[in-house]
Order: structure tokens, then sequence, then C-alpha cells
């Protein structure tokens, strides 16, 4: 179905481009509930053959990038390419973070399609960081590793890294949680079984859910601001002349932005190609993508072009001087890189047909990140050759190994995240489905009346009631609870149902609340320890030392934020009763109202006839089981 | 054309027409004479200041209070923007909000022709224009009058052609069935953002020898939109029906507010140059400490009632920041004259009296705008 929403065999110059992008769809016509899970797991339910191949090439790009972590490296030698390197990874976690952050918070419906994606490359890109920093680049950094002392800048680049790996882990694990439940029922291993716990998709469940996506969410796109930012300003206000700039952080902060965009971009449109994802990740998606990359480019072109004005026109010699070494010198390199892959690209998006293609959307994200890397690397050299490091901005051997083992661990990760896990979310891709493409109410007949089947009455435990849509399923639990305020009523379903929700009323302690406490607890934890334990200079204010002091606490705040949500989230899925189990699988593609029934003689007679005798259109059910005890 | 009015006005004006005001407050609120009222108000107020003050202090306090008002049409230019194309993908229902912003952009051109004074003080305001020693070779080609003239011109011009062009639902004519589309959305912003800086880089930091911050522009920007949307927050009815659901009043805000907040103290943290220290030092010591502490408050009283959010609440958000912003705007730019911020009566003045010529002007400038 979903290859032939755009058929990859009818000849490009035929196809129809519409005039306007607006009235193309989101999702294609024929996707259903069904077909976007059996598309998505089908990826890592494939047969062993395909599968053994994608295990392999992962293996081959893992072993690569652990040989070229063990090629010899100088502390004088190959600063440049190894610490820009893990600054383009930290820009490329950052901003793919960030986006798909702020674009979850927005409710952007068209980022249900892409936001795993762009999750897992922020990830991934933060793990590439640790790779530089930790094992590669260590000689270079002033000591990044874990073990370095207390309170020293390197260990706070080093718990940095460490927040953000967790963030960006708790925020892409909160997503999978359900989808994994999906995966298991589908054949998929008895370790995505319990990695999904007691998941049933109950209205409760999906209503914590949510809240603990956003909430990550929230904390997610803190972090990254915090990090790039505070980073950039203590880069910006200790850097040599002519990268003393006002705007240095917003620049970097745009590029890192740009750089997320990008790389995400390219890793989506080689996704939609290589698995024939054509009818989840439309050709709407790629002209929205482009766009973002025009708006982020255009915004670069401004800092950079804002930068260089400022100092032209009131700068000191130095920085003069600074800007003329981009122009022709030893910057030239750099700076014309920055120029032709991050500034000028970007802008072949006003052209309406490059933006729905494929290959200029991989293309210009891949070279806008490429840019953003030059940008950083500029940065780099202007800082290592006039401020009191000494060591030589060249490359060698060592630093592009460094490079080369970071991608290769990222494709190592790719390859795993595609094969494993369900790179598209499931439960988003269907909530989507539900409201573009609603499902078709069955006009048959009456269902019958409660099919107890083997089942006597008198040992009937629960009813399960199955609905076409989450509005006539929250029809029938109002009108079930308006007669009886005591019964026992679940609502499971495919995706989140606040409709029932609102009938159901659970109490629940919300999860924003305990991430809240959790950010408190870990932030005036890390505080009240940087004060302690930092040495201060006699005489000196606190806030003189804010950078030892306001990132890390912040820094840990978000983190500890985010793992408490998680936690709550995992607490909330309980354990799934064995009784459940029928009404669990049954809520997995349907709308299904459980009703628990008592010990009173006919009770759950009656409660199947007032379901059946609900209006056909608005609260009869298209099916109804009774299970027994 | 007839001229567009707000809903409010337009109800005035149908009861002026059925009675005529008996009282001086009905005869100034009266449409109809607004004009001429604002017009007297105004002369009377620039006059009185130019007695008090002199052509050389109230040309000093002319400049913040134009940054005022040009704030108000050139604030609301990106949030009404925003606002918009927010809303573009799905009919939506009007929101007096967006209504308001739209109206505020119709104070472009009275901003434009109450920026010719500044024109004829220059050397009172500009080092530059003075004699002072270029600080590059740029900056001797740059800061010229007839470059500058060049430059203002331009930025009046696309900021006035801006305003026309938004201030109806997706700028039409061109919009297809009143949408905003992203290209209008981006060429809007993007000219908006360039002659912004441009603006602030001329007007303003040009104000101080021998000192220039990149974010500037970004940072003026930032507080004129914060300006504009706390006054649109203020001046803007309660929605009824549908449309009270569906705009929240108070977020925009709160994250306008954190933005320009997060970007002055950007700036602190960076700059540790000699000038940049003193242009710190002439605003953080007295007065101006006091406004950023007040600043600081309200920023955190924005983001704090988002958590619970009302109509009072918003409107007293909204005078709050509307009050910081007025002030901010006299502490970004005064102390580079006066050498330390200081509010005076000349100020004042020169504050009622740009703002009673332009409502004396609008009649006459928003012919530029086409009906509704």
């Amino acid at each position: 179905m979903t290859a032939r929403a755009f058929p990859k065999a009818l000849p490009k110059a035929r196809t129809p481009l519409p005039e306007s992008l607006y009235g193309e769809r989101i999702v294609a016509p024929g996707e259903s509930v069904e077909s976007v899970a059996r598309t998505i797991t089908d990826i890592v339910l494939a047969k062993r053959v395909v599968r053994k191949r994608w295990l392999i090439a992962a293996g081959v790009c893992g072993l690569l990038a652990a040989l070229l972590a063990l090629v010899p490296r100088r502390p004088d030698e190959g600063a440049l390419v190894a610490v820009a390197s893990y600054e383009g990874w930290i820009g490329i976690a950052e901003g793919s973070l960030l986006v798909s952050a702020v674009l979850q918070l927005a409710g952007v419906d068209w980022r249900c399609a892409v936001g795993r994606i762009t999750e897992t490359v922020a990830l991934l890109a933060a793990i590439a960081a640790w790779f530089c920093a930790g094992a590669a680049a260590e000689p270079w950094m002033g000591g990044t590793g874990l073990s370095r002392p207390f309170g020293s800048a390197g260990f706070w680049q080093a718990s940095g890294i460490a927040g953000l790996v967790v963030v960006c882990a708790g925020h892409w694990l909160v997503g999978l949680l359900p989808d994994l439940a999906v995966l298991h029922e589908r054949g998929a291993s008895r370790l995505y079984g319990r990695l999904a716990g007691g998941w049933r998709g109950s209205a409760l469940q999906w209503r914590l859910w949510d809240e603990a996506h956003r909430a990550t969410a929230l904390l997610g796109a803190l972090l990254a601001i915090a990090l790039q930012v505070g980073a950039s300003v203590m880069q910006a206000a200790s850097a040599a002349p002519g990268r003393q700039d006002t705007l240095l952080p917003v620049t970097y902060l745009v590029d890192a932005v740009l750089s997320g965009v990008g790389a995400s971009a390219a890793v989506i449109v080689t996704i939609r190609a290589t698995h024939r994802l054509h009818g989840l990740i439309t050709r709407r998606h790629l002209d929205i993508l482009a766009r973002l990359i025009l708006v982020l480019g255009l915004a670069s072109l401004y800092c950079h072009a804002t930068t260089i004005l400022a100092v032209l026109l009131s700068g000191d010699v130095a920085a003069r001087d600074t800007v003329a070494r981009g122009f022709h010198g030893d910057l030239a390199p750099a700076f014309w890189t920055v120029v032709v892959c991050g500034l000028l690209p970007p802008q072949l998006f006003w052209l309406p047909h490059l933006r729905r293609s494929g290959l200029a959307v991989a293309g210009v994200g891949t070279l806008a990140a490429v840019g953003a890397y030059a940008d950083r690397a500029m940065g780099l050299a202007v800082a290592l050759r006039d401020g009191a490091v000494l060591v030589p901005p060249s490359a060698d051997i060592a630093g592009i190994a460094t490079l080369a083992g970071s991608i290769a661990l990222f494709l190592a990760g790719l390859i795993l995240a595609l094969r494993t896990l369900p790179i598209v979310s499931i439960a988003q891709m269907r909530a989507l489905v539900i409201a573009h493409n609603p499902p078709v109410t069955p006009t048959g007949p009456t269902p019958e009346a409660p099919a107890a089947g083997a089942v006597p009455l008198a040992r009937v435990r629960s009813i399960v009631a199955e609905f076409a849509s989450a509005r006539t399923l929250a029809v029938a639990a109002g009108l079930l609870r308006a007669r009886d305020r005591n019964l026992r009523l679940d609502a499971l379903g495919p995706v989140p149902i606040p409709e029932a929700l609102e009938v159901l009323r659970p109490a629940v302690v919300p999860i924003r609340l305990r991430a809240l406490a959790g950010a408190l607890i870990g932030g005036t934890g890390v505080l009240a320890v940087c004060l302690a334990a930092i040495p201060l200079a006699a005489g000196a204010a606190p806030w003189g030392a804010w950078p030892s002091l306001v990132l890390p606490s912040l820094t840990a705040a978000l983190t500890a934020g985010t793992l408490a949500a998680l936690a709550a989230l995992l607490a909330a899925r309980g354990r799934l009763d064995p009784g459940e189990t029928d009404a669990a699988r049954a809520g997995r593609g349907r709308f299904v109202l459980t009703v628990r029934v008592g010990e009173e003689p006919g009770e759950a007679d009656r409660i199947g006839q007032r379901l059946m005798a609900l209006p056909a259109a608005d609260g009869r059910p298209i099916a109804v089981r009774m299970i027994g005890r | 054309m007839s001229l567009p009015r707000d809903p409010p006005q337009e109800e005035a004006g149908r009861r002026a027409e059925a009675s005529p005001p008996r009282t001086a407050r009905a005869f100034l609120l009266d449409p109809a004479r607004r004009g001429a009222a604002g017009l007297g108000i105004g002369a009377v107020a620039l006059g009185l200041a130019l007695l008090l003050g002199g052509w050389h202090r109230l040309a000093i306090s002319y400049l913040p209070a134009w940054l005022c008002l040009l704030a108000l049409p050139a604030g609301a230019l990106p949030v009404a923007i925003m606002v918009e194309r927010a809303d573009a993908w799905r009919p939506q229902p009007e929101t007096a909000l967006l209504e308001t912003l739209r109206w505020l952009l119709g104070l472009m051109p009275a901003a434009a022709l109450l920026g010719l004074p500044i024109l004829a003080v220059l050397p009172v305001l500009y080092p530059w224009a003075a004699g002072a020693q270029p600080e590059s070779p740029l900056a001797a080609i740059w800061f010229t009058t007839p470059f500058l003239l060049l430059r203002l011109t331009f930025v009046f011009l696309v900021w006035i052609g801006l305003a026309v062009l938004f201030a109806r639902r997706g700028g039409e004519p061109w919009g297809k069935a009143g949408r905003i589309d992203d290209g209008r959305a981006i060429l809007g912003l993007g000219l908006h953002i360039v002659c912004g800086t441009l603006a602030a880089a001329d007007l303003v930091m040009a104000a101080l020898l021998r000192f220039h911050s990149g974010l500037a522009g970004l940072v003026l920007l930032a507080s004129w939109s914060a300006l504009a949307l706390s006054a649109a927050i203020l001046a803007a009815p309660p929605d009824v029906g549908p449309s009270r659901r569906r705009l929240d009043r108070l977020t925009p805000l709160a994250v306008l507010l954190a933005i320009w907040a997060a970007m002055h103290l950007v700036q602190a943290l960076v700059l540790g140059s000699p000038e940049a220290a003193l242009w710190y030092g002439a605003r953080l010591v007295g007065e101006g400490r006091a406004l950023a502490g007040v600043a600081g408050a309200v920023v955190l009283l924005a983001a704090a009632v988002t958590l619970k959010p009302g109509e009072y609440r918003t409107r007293v958000v909204a005078a709050l920041a509307l009050g910081v912003q007025i002030l901010a705007l006299y502490w970004f730019v005064t102390p580079a004259i006066r050498g330390s911020f200081k509010v005076t009566l000349v100020d004042v003045l020169a504050l009622v009296g740009v703002a009673g010529i332009a409502v004396g002007l609008m009649p006459a400038t928003r012919r530029l705008f086409p009906a509704r």
C-alpha cells in the first residue's frame, strides 16, 4: 500500500506536480491503522537473510569505528579535525533534539513520520560526540574523561555530553514504549515484550505516555539550548579577537539546528528510499524539510553577514584581520567551505521542484551539516592559533581517523536502530492516519447480543466491546457510567484516547510534577555540591564562577527531570494481568471498552443489552465478547 | 477607498453620529475629532518640552520617544506574520489580538514621517555626524549623511510596503483563499530582520562611538515585538465565540520576553572589551540597575503566569511588560548621549508629543492602506 501511493514505476516526467503543496496529503490516502503497523514492523521482522546482511553491515561499521579509535595519537598533533568533529556531532545532536522537541511541543502533525528518525539521529550524534571526546580526542581537549578532577572544565564538558546522551535516550525510549508492545505482538522476540512490560494501551497509560513524551521533549529542548548557548558564550567570552562577537552564540545555535535538520533530512530521505516508505514519508515531508533548511540557511546567512559587517564597521584591527584571513588567508579554506556548503546550497530551495526532490533535500542537508562543521573548525582554528593552546591547527591521520571512526559508529548505530526498532513512530502515525484517513464505520447487520460463547453468564469476568472510533467508545462509556457510577470501566486503543479519559476520569499524579520534582532535586543537589567543592578565590563572589555553577546544575536538573519522567512512566505500566491479554491484544488495533462484571447475577447480561441498545451511529459497539473468570 | 477602522472605533463612530459629544473626554475619544485632538496635544507637549529643555535636550528625548512609536508597527509586523502563519493550515476565525496587531501596522507611515526631524539633529545624537574620527575604513563610508539617507529610505519604504501587505489577512490581494504562505512569511520576516538590524545599527548603536554589538539588532527587534504585543494585548477586546479558545495571548508574550532577556544576558556575558564595559557601566547604575531588576522580575512573572493564565492576569503582565519595554528603549538609547540612564520630564513630554502627533497623522496616513 505504501509503495503504491506514489509508484516508483511512474516516469518522473509524468508525475503530476501539484501547483501548491498545501493540498498534498501528509499521509497517503490508502494508509490505515493496520497498514501503518505492518509497514513499519516489516522492516524489523524482515526475512532472516535480509536482516543478516544489514546486521553484518552494522558490525563492519562498528568494527571500523573500534579500529579507528585505536590509531595512536599525539597530544601535539591533529587537534583541529578531532575537536571540530566533537563539536560538529554535538551541534547535530543538539540541533536534531531541539527541532524534534519544539515540533512535538507545538503539536505539528507532520512530525509524526519523521520525529523518531530525528530523535535517533540526535541520540547517535550525541554518542558519536562522546566517542570523539572520550577516546579519540582525549589528549587534545584538556581532559574530558570522567576521571578528570571535579570542577575542571573538562569534567563539566564530559558531564554535559553525558547529560545530553541520557536526555536524548530518555526521550527516545519514552516514544518507543508503545511501539515495542506492537512489535512484540507481531512476532518479534520476547525481549520486546519484556521492555514493553505491562503496556496495554489503556487511556490512562496513553495519557501518561503523552505527558512523559512532552515533558522529556521540553527538558531536551532546554538542555540543547543551554548547552549550545552556554558553550558558545564561554567560547566567545574567552576567544581571541575576531571571534569575540555577541552574535556568536546565536550563530552557533542556528548552525547547530541547521546541521541537525540537514543530517536528519539526509537520513530521512535515505530511509524513505531504501525501505519504500513513500506512503508514510510523503513529498509533502520533503517540501517541509526543504523549507526548514531554507529558513535556517537564511538565518545562518544573516548571522554571518551581520558579524562581518559589525567587525568591518567598528571592530578593532585584530578582528578585521581575522575577517580578512577568512577571505584570503589561512582561514580561507574553512570560510569558503562555510559559504559554498552551508550558506549557498539552502538557497536552491527557493525553487519549488527542488524542494520535492529527495536527492536535492538529502544533498543540501548533508552540505549544510558540512558547512556547520567547517564553521566550528574555523572558530577552533582561530582559537588554537591565536590563543594560548600550543597546538598546531593542522589535520593529521589521527584526527581524520577520529572523524572517520565517529561516522562509522554513527552508521553502525543507525543500521542497528533501523533493523531492530520501529524507525517511524507507530503510535503517532496511527493517530495521524485516524485523523486524515478516518475508518469507514461498518454498515453491516447489527452485531449479535453479547457472544458469551462457551462462557456461562454466571462465570463472566468482563465484557470486551470493540468500537469503530474513540468517539463512539467515549459515548458508550459515558452512557454506561451515567447508569451506574460504580461500574469498573477501562478504555484501550491503538492511539491516545482523550475522549474516553474525560469520561473515565481516573485519579493520577501528573508526570510533569514528578519530572519537576526530579529536576529540582537534581539541580539543587549538584548546585550544593558545586558550591561546597569548587574552591573560590579569596573574597570572590560565587556568581563569578558561573560557568562552574549554572551549567552543571542546569544539566543535572534537566537530566534528572528526564530520568524522573521515564521512571514514572515505566512504573505506571504495571504488570499485564493474564486475564487482560485478550483485551490488550484487541486494543492494539481497535478501540476497546472493557467492563468488569461484578458478582451480581445477570449483571453481564444487562450490560451487554445496554451496549447493544445504543444507537448504531452513536455508541453501539461493532463487536462484543464475554471473557470468563 | 474607505479607511479601515477597528471594531471599537466603528462602534464609537456610530454612536458619535447619533449624538454629538457633550464632555471633553467624549470629545477626545470621538474618532472624527481624535486626529485634531491628537495633533493639538502633541504640539502642546512638544512645545512644552522645547521650552523646558531647549532643542538640544528635546532632540535627545525625541529619539527614544520616536523609537517607542516605531516599535508599535515594526514590532507588530513579525508577530502578526507568525500568528497568522501558525494558523494558515486550517481555516480559523479571526482573533481580536490579530486584528489589533494588524491595526498597529497602520502606524508605520506616521512613524516614518515623524522620523524626519531626527535627520535635522544628527550632530546632536551621533558622534560621526559631529565630526568624530571614523573607526574603520568602512565606517568612513557607511556613516555619511547621504549613505544614511539612502539606507533609511530603503528601510522605511520596505517597512511601509510590508505593513500595507500584511495589514490584510494573508497579505492579500495575492493571497490564496486569504491564507498566508511560507514564501510571503519568509520574505516578510527576512526583510523585516534586515531592516531592523540596519535601523538598530544606524539609529541606536551609532549613538555610542567605538562600540558595536552584532546582537543589538536582534535585541532591539525582540524588544519592539514585546512592546507591540503587550500594547495589542491591552488594546484588544476579549475574544468571543470560537476564537476565544484559539489563541493563548500570554505564551507568545512570555516567549518574546524570555528571548529578549536571554539575548541581553548573552550580550552582557560575552562582551569584555573596555568599550562594552563603558556601555554597561552607564546603564547598570542607579535607576538603570533598578530597571534591569524589575525587567528580570517581569520576565519571570510572565513565565510563571503561563502555568495558570487568565484574562486579568494576562493584561496585568502585558501592562508591566509595556512599561518595562518603553523604559528599556530609553535605557538602551539615552545613556549613550547623556552618560547615564534617567527619565526626565522632557522625556515624558516628548513621548506624549510623538504619540499625539502620530494619532493626528493617522487619518491621513491610513489612506495608504487598502480597505478590508
